[in-house]
Order: structure tokens, then sequence, then C-alpha cells
């Protein structure tokens, strides 16, 4: 029992230290792609300390609410975290349920971010915010269709039975489902973490930007806490994405440990790759997608609920 | 009736009449009803006599938004005048009162009483402001909508005393009567018209406290059989799903704050009444852990709407003191002016979104758990019925949190839009300590259930783990969230802050104004166009013309979908029915009497062939 929370720890602290590795991956295959070098893997770490070391302006019109959303997000995303499975480890914190607790904590940080923008006043921000609130309510319904397929796939109702179910005899029963509920939860990823074909982070144009165009108005520590804070989201995304699609490998945790860092890493580069070969989509294109991600999922929920062995 | 309750009642019937007849002083009579509210409300807090009864609970509800109703009404009606002032609080001690002895009647015959005197006593509260054309109509409105109920319950109890076995009939007659007042989908109509106009603290106390117990009513007297409760679950489910996502729906346009807050009433009686209706689901298809869940999230999620949505409606009362507007996009950075009643709207308005750390988040997780338990075990419709839940809660959640974020930010933060909350007074401390009351309640209370499985009487719950378990890590997890926000916090102290008081940036526009701010309406635009077609959308728009424009307007109005597919057609066809009997009344005596005499002639017919 010892080794196991031990297990859990270490994976913890590692999705915490290597989180920012993430976007570093994503953009040296951009750059690979565009025939560029690109920034160092590492550069989201040199951001990180450049911001921590230099003091955060904050505008006459913001209020608390503005400088406490930073925080707020960075908390919940590190306690969502606190909640997922490492190496077949359960979390000591998972409960029936646990995942919604999931998925509204995400929301909390959603929710704040959004205030914070429009706490600035700024015309740039509350546009970002008003495509994030359009979105955010499509890209929900869509995890909780996904889920909803998988509960009714593994009869559990936490994180860790959920995740920690997907074996070969899911994918030989009901590959097709499950591959539905995979693509229609990678949408949804791209969603969340802001990627293209839905948002572009690297634009130079405030008025196409979706996340970046909430924040433009935070700097210093703030600027890297929600840096910070969504690099770690899209390790736990990309996690739970692993965790559905990789089968389990019998053995030591520790190497399944090794093995389920190893797939987070790889799967940044498949998002690369996926934002190097398409282009950004257009607004109204949107919410046609993420409907389309709902829709797959749906359609896994009534494929089991027909033929489920 | 135990021994505080009795004291309660009487002291509210002291203090109002006490009220009444100090009419001279303002202060005397606003002090004599608040003090006997509170007093009152406190007495039957203490009233250990039904202790975790669903009376008991109903009683708490009612007392808990009493006190705060009643704290934050003598500010808010401050400069009313003494006269007026004991009206006032005549009818709201008579609603209170009322209120309490619903919950205490155990027959059918006193209970119609006491919900009739509850009706025509908030009838009164909501047409406080008389002189107001509008506050007549949504008075009326109101009034025809308690009658309707009223005599709907009334023929239940006909059926019920003639024996008449019908119990479907007198099911569908209850759910009728009492929907209404609980605001389910297409009763609804009364909530966003009486909500704006009422007084705040009215309008706290209506839709915190009045309408759940709508559900009271439904629960304690519906009749329990196995046909019966199948119905009401079904019903409350497919009502709950379309109440709830409509609800949310229709709150996102809205621009005058406390309609938009009437909507998410709405919305959450919806998402209670899902949670009921799980739980009677789960009862007829003998789930347990459905049933348990959902019941208890449908009345949790009841419990803690009252302490949020109270804030609420009492933040935007405070709004509407200081600002003399409650139109979303006229007002902007208030919080800089009411600081107090910012904090307690910004965490009552995350809390009623149903977000973690706060208390609206327990209630909508079990009923999530009472879903996926049903998508697990379930087949067939109950599947669906289910998974409909499911996603019904998911996307309502998505919509609230635009909904009132859109509140929040169009009142409180950014620069102020116009001079109302350019002028804006400063906020009263007896207006604020009400919010920040329930707010606190708000915030413990997911904290204290943690503790709740430890106690006794938990141990007789049915699938008391599942709800343990959740309640506890649940309690746990918010202090693991509380230590790291405070971490965090601490680590940024160490950090620095640039204390030069700058613009915002503005991607280095140097002379932003509150004129190029994103309004509320902006905000929420995109996703009400999504939906344009349900809301019922109407753009009048003025475009600027020629080279120098002067003016410009966009006017969006939305229609309530309730009124245009049903209760509108309805009265149309009443309103065209009447106009053909009309021709009958001539006004000439001898077609009178012709009418009599044919129809005489017919009814002997019939009798002879009959």
């Amino acid at each position: 029992m010892e080794n196991s929370l031990l297990v859990w720890l270490v994976g913890l602290l590692v999705a915490l230290v290597g989180a920012p590795l993430l976007p570093g991956i994503i953009n040296k295959v951009k750059a690979f792609f565009a025939g560029r070098r690109g920034p160092s893997v590492f550069q989201l770490y040199y951001d990180i300390f450049r911001l921590c070391h230099k003091a955060s302006v904050y505008s006459k019109t913001t209020t608390w609410v503005f400088r406490l959303a930073s925080v707020v997000v960075c908390a919940t995303t590190i306690c969502a975290m606190l909640l997922l499975p490492f190496a077949g480890c359960a979390s000591p914190l998972f409960f029936t349920g646990d995942l919604i607790l999931f998925l509204y904590l995400m929301g909390t940080g959603r929710f704040f971010t959004v205030l914070a923008a429009l706490d600035t006043g700024s015309s740039f921000e509350g546009m970002g915010a008003s495509r994030e609130c359009q979105f955010a309510v499509l890209a929900e319904g869509a995890l909780l269709a996904a889920f909803g397929a998988l509960i009714l796939l593994t009869k559990h109702l936490s994180l860790y039975g959920i995740l920690n179910q997907m074996d070969m005899r899911f994918w030989s029963l009901d590959g097709t489902a499950l591959l539905l509920v995979a693509a229609g939860f990678f949408v949804v990823i791209l969603t969340e973490c802001c990627r293209v074909p839905i948002d572009d982070p690297d634009t130079h144009l405030e008025l196409t930007m979706i996340h970046e165009a909430m924040i433009l108005d935070n700097s210093g520590v703030d600027l890297a806490l929600i840096h910070y804070a969504a690099s770690l989201k899209m390790w736990c995304l990309l996690l739970m994405e692993i965790l559905l699609v990789c089968p389990r490998i019998p053995g030591s945790p520790w190497f399944a440990l090794v093995g389920e860092v190893l797939c987070v890493l790889v799967g940044a580069v498949f998002v690369g790759v996926v934002e190097s070969v398409i282009a950004r989509f257009r607004f109204v294109k949107v919410p046609q997608i993420i409907s389309a991600a709902m829709g797959a999922s749906l359609l896994a929920i009534v494929l089991l609920s027909l033929f489920q062995k | 009736m135990g021994l505080f309750l009795s004291i309660s009642v009487l002291l509210l019937c002291f203090g109002g009449v006490g009220a009444l007849c100090v009419g001279r002083s303002e202060a005397l009579a606003s002090r004599l009803g608040a003090v006997s509210a509170v007093l009152a409300c406190l007495s039957a807090l203490v009233d250990c006599s039904a202790i975790l009864s669903l009376p008991w609970f109903f009683r708490l509800i009612i007392c808990l938004v009493g006190i705060a109703s009643a704290l934050h009404a003598p500010g808010y009606l401050s400069g009313q005048g003494g006269r007026r002032m004991g009206f006032f609080w005549l009818f709201f001690n008579l609603t209170l009162a009322s209120m309490l002895l619903v919950t205490v009647c155990e027959g059918f015959l006193p209970f119609l009483v006491c919900w009739e005197v509850m009706g025509l006593a908030s009838y009164a509260l909501v047409a406080f402001e008389y002189h107001e054309e509008k506050a007549r109509q949504a008075s009326w409105i109101y009034l025809m909508s308690c009658e309707a109920g009223g005599i709907l319950l009334m023929l239940a109890y006909a059926m019920e005393m003639s024996r008449m076995d019908a119990p479907l009939t007198e099911f569908y007659l209850l759910l009728a009567g009492f929907g209404i007042k609980a605001g389910l989908p297409v009763l609804h109509v009364w909530l966003p018209e009486a909500h704006p106009e009422a007084p705040a603290p009215v309008s706290a106390l209506m839709s915190a406290a009045m309408i759940p117990l709508g559900f009271y009513g439904i629960i304690q007297f519906m009749p329990y059989l196995p046909q019966v409760v199948m119905h009401c679950g079904w019903l409350f489910l497919l009502l709950g799903a379309l109440g709830a996502f409509g609800g949310i729906l229709f709150a996102l346009p809205q621009n005058n704050l406390k309609r938009l807050l009437a909507y998410s009433s709405v919305e959450n009686m919806g998402i209670a009444a899902m949670g009921l209706g799980l739980g009677m689901l789960g009862e007829c298809y003998s789930m347990p852990v459905v049933s348990v869940c959902g019941f208890c999230g449908g009345l949790l999620h009841l419990l803690h709407h009252a302490l949020l949505k109270g804030t609420l409606f009492l933040g935007a009362g405070s709004v509407l003191k200081s600002t003399g507007t409650l139109k979303i996009d006229s007002l902007g950075g208030l919080m800089k002016v009411m600081p107090w009643t910012g904090r307690c709207f910004v965490l009552a308005a995350t809390g009623i979104c149903g977000l973690p750390p706060f208390c609206g988040f327990a209630g909508e997780l079990l009923i999530y758990v009472a879903a996926f338990s049903g998508i697990a075990q379930a087949k067939g419709v109950f599947f669906g019925a289910s998974m409909l839940a499911v996603l019904c809660l998911a996307l309502t959640g998505g919509v609230a949190c635009a909904a009132l974020a859109k509140a929040v930010g169009g009142a409180f933060l950014g620069e102020p839009r116009s001079d109302y909350a350019r002028q804006a007074l400063p906020e009263k401390s007896s207006m604020v300590l009400p919010q920040v009351l329930l707010t606190t309640l708000a915030l413990l209370l997911p904290l204290a259930y943690g503790v709740l499985p430890c106690m006794e009487w938990f141990e007789t719950v049915d699938c008391g783990d599942v709800i343990a378990s959740a309640f506890q890590k649940n309690s746990i997890f918010l202090l693991v969230f509380y230590g790291v926000v405070g971490a965090i916090l601490l680590l940024r102290r160490r950090a620095g802050k640039d204390d030069r008081a700058v613009g915002t940036w503005d991607c280095g526009y140097a002379r932003p104004t509150s004129r190029m701010e994103y309004t509320g309406s902006a905000l929420v635009q995109p996703l009400a166009d999504q939906f344009g077609g349900v809301l019922g959308l109407e753009r009048q728009k003025k475009s600027p013309q020629g080279l120098f424009p002067t003016s410009a307007s966009l006017v969006v109005t939305d229609r309530d979908l309730g009124r245009r597919v049903w209760w509108n057609p309805l009265f149309r066809g009443f309103s065209a029915l009447s106009e053909r009997i009309h021709r009958f009344q001539s006004g000439y005596l001898h077609v009178y009497m012709l009418i009599m005499v044919l129809a005489l002639a017919l009814m002997l017919a019939w009798a002879f062939f009959a």
C-alpha cells in the first residue's frame, strides 16, 4: 500500500515539475515543421523564472478579483491534478463522483479568468471572455458526454475507476465506441488547452485570440502562475487521454510511471503535429467542431447501450 | 406545534401589528418589525421538536433567509415614511408566519388556509411599489398565478374528500398547483415579472424560501402509490431538465439584474426537481444509490440555493438602493464603491454556478452521482433519462457561468458605464451584514458536511457510505484547496508589486473610455445568438448614418418561451372564444328568452330520447 502512495506522489511531482515541458515540445515540433530552429524546449521554465522576478503591474481599474484570479486558476489546476491516478495508483483523495469535482474545479478557474478579464474593463479581454464562455458550454457538454460513455463502459464512478480499467479487453470488445470517445476527448483537449485549430496562443492579433486575449493585462508572477496552470492543465488532460488510449502494462508501477510520462510527452508531440498540419478554424466553425466532439461521444453511448456485451 | 414555534408565530403577529400601530415613526416601526422577525426566526430555529424531518428542513431554509431579509429590509426601505413601513412589516411578518405555519400543518385543509394567506400576504409585498405601473402589472400576474394554483389545490382537496378514486388526476392537480409556486417550466411566468418589481428583501425571501415550499407541498401531500410515484419521477425529471436549461438560457439576455436572478431561480428549481425526480425513479426501479443521492442532492440544492440566491437578491437590492438602477449595462465598477456587497456577490455568484469550493457544489455532486449510477446500472428508458440529466446539468452549468459572469462583470467590475454607477452611494453596513452572514454560511457549509457522517443518525441513512465518502473527501479536499491557495498567495507576496497607478494596457490604446468596455450584453451575445430561436430574440437596430453619424442604437429583446408558445395563444384563444359567445349577448330581452326556451326544449328532447 505504502508503495503505491509513494508512486502516486512521485507521479504527481513529475507532473508538477515536468508540465512546462509540454508547450516547449509543441513549439519545437511546430518549429521543425516550419523549418526553423525554434525556442528551446525549456523556454517556459525560463519564462516562468523571469516573470517570477518581475513586479506585477496592476491597472487602476482592477480590483481584488483580478489579483485573486491567477491564484485561483493555479490552485484549482493543481488541486484537480491531485484527483488523478498516476501509474495505476489511486489518489488518496479519490471518491465516487470525483470526476465532477475535477471538471468543476476547472470551471472555477475559468469563471475567475473570465471575471478577471471583465475586471480590466478592456474590450479585447471582454471579447476573449465572451468567446471563452461560449465555447466552454459546449466543451463541458462534450467532456461529460465522454465521461458518460466511459462510465457506461466501466461501471465505475470515479476517475481512478474509469481511467484504470482501460485495457486490451475493452478495446477488443468495444473498440469503435472507445475510438469515438478518444477522438471527442482529443478535441476537448485542444479546446481546453487553447490550441490550434480552436485557438492560437501564438497569434499576433489580439482580435483573434481567446485565452491569450483574456490575460493581456496580467504581468509578473500572475502571468507566470497562469502560464504554469495552463501547462499543468495540458498535462492533466493529456494524461487522461493517454490512460484512455494506451493499454495497461503489467509489471512494476515504477516502470508504468516512466512509460506514462513518456506517453504524455509523445502526446505533446502529437498535438504539435496536429497544430502544424492544420490551420485555425474560423470562429463560426469552432462551435461546430466541439458539437461534433459531443456528437461522437453520444454516438459511442448509443453504440455501447446497443451492443455492449 | 412546539413551544418555540408558537412563540415565533406570536412574535411575528405582534411585531407586524405593532409596526403598523407605531406608524408615526419610521425608525421605530422598522426596528419593531425587524427585531420581531429576527427573534421569531431564531426561536423557530431552536425548535428541535422534529429535527431532521422534512418540515424542519424547510423551516431551516425559511428561518435563515428570513433573518437575512429582515436585517436587510430597514436599510433598503429607509425613507419610505412610517405608515408604509408599518404596512410593509405587517405583511412581511404575516408572510413569514404563514410560511412557518405551512411547514407545521399536518392536515391538507389547514395547510391550504396558510398557503392562501401566504400567497395573499406576499402579493401585498410584491405590490409594495404600487404607484408604479410595472409593479401593479407584475403583482397582478403574481396574484393570478397564486390564485390559479390555489384553485387547483382546492380541486385536489375536493377530489380527496369526495373519495373519487383517481390518484393520478389528483396528483396532476397537485403538481400543477404547487408547480406554479415552485416555478416549474411553463408555470414559471410569474417569477421573472414579480421578482424585479418586489422590494429586494421580499424577492430574496420569495425566491430563496417560498418557491421551495412548492416542492414541500408536492412531497408532503402527493398520494404515494407506485404508479403515481413513477409519474411524478418522470415529470420531475423532464420538467426539471427543461426548467434548468431553459431557465438559465433565458437568464442570459436579461439586462435587469433581478430578472436575470429570477430566471436563475427557475434554473435552480429545475436542478432540484431533477434530483428529486431521479430519487423517485430510483425508488421505482429499486436502485437505492440513485434514490438516496437524488433525494439528498435535490433537497440540499434547495438549501444551497436559498443561501446563495438570498445573498444575490439582497446584493441586487443594495445596488438598486445606491445607484437607482438595475440595468446591468448601465452599472459597472461598483466593487470600489460597495466593496463588501461586491465581495459577497462575486462569491455567491460563483457558488450558484455550482462551482467548488462553495456549497452549491455538494448538491449538484450528489445529483450527478445519482445520474451516473443510473448510467452505470440502468437499462432502457431510465438509462436514457440519466444520460439526459447528466448532459442537461453539464450544459446548464456552462450557461450559468456565462450568465452569472455577465451579472457580476456588468455590475461590479470594470469602469462605471453611466452616471448611475458613477454617482453610486456607498453601501450601508446594516445591508451588508445579512449578505456576509449568508455568504459565510455558504462557505462553511461544505466543510461542515465532512463532519456529518460522524454523527450517529447518519448510520440510519440508506447507502450512507456513498454520501459519507463524497462529503468527507470533498471537505478534506476543500481544506487542501484552501491550503494550496494560501501557499500560492504567500509565495506571491514575496514577489514584488509595481505601485505605479496605470491604466489598463488595452493593447497600447492610450485613451480608453468606459464606452469601449465590453458590456454584459456583449459578453453573452454569441451564446445568446446560438439559441436565438429559442429565446425569441428581436433586434431593433439604428445604424449610424451619414459622414458624421450622431446616434446609433441597438435594442435586443427576448420573449419568454412559456408565454410565447403556451400562455399567450391560450389566452388569445379564450378571448376569441368569448368574442364568439359575445354575439349572443345582443341586449334584446326577447332574444334571451328565445335562447332560454330553445335550451329548455333541447334539454327536454335530450331527456326524452336518452
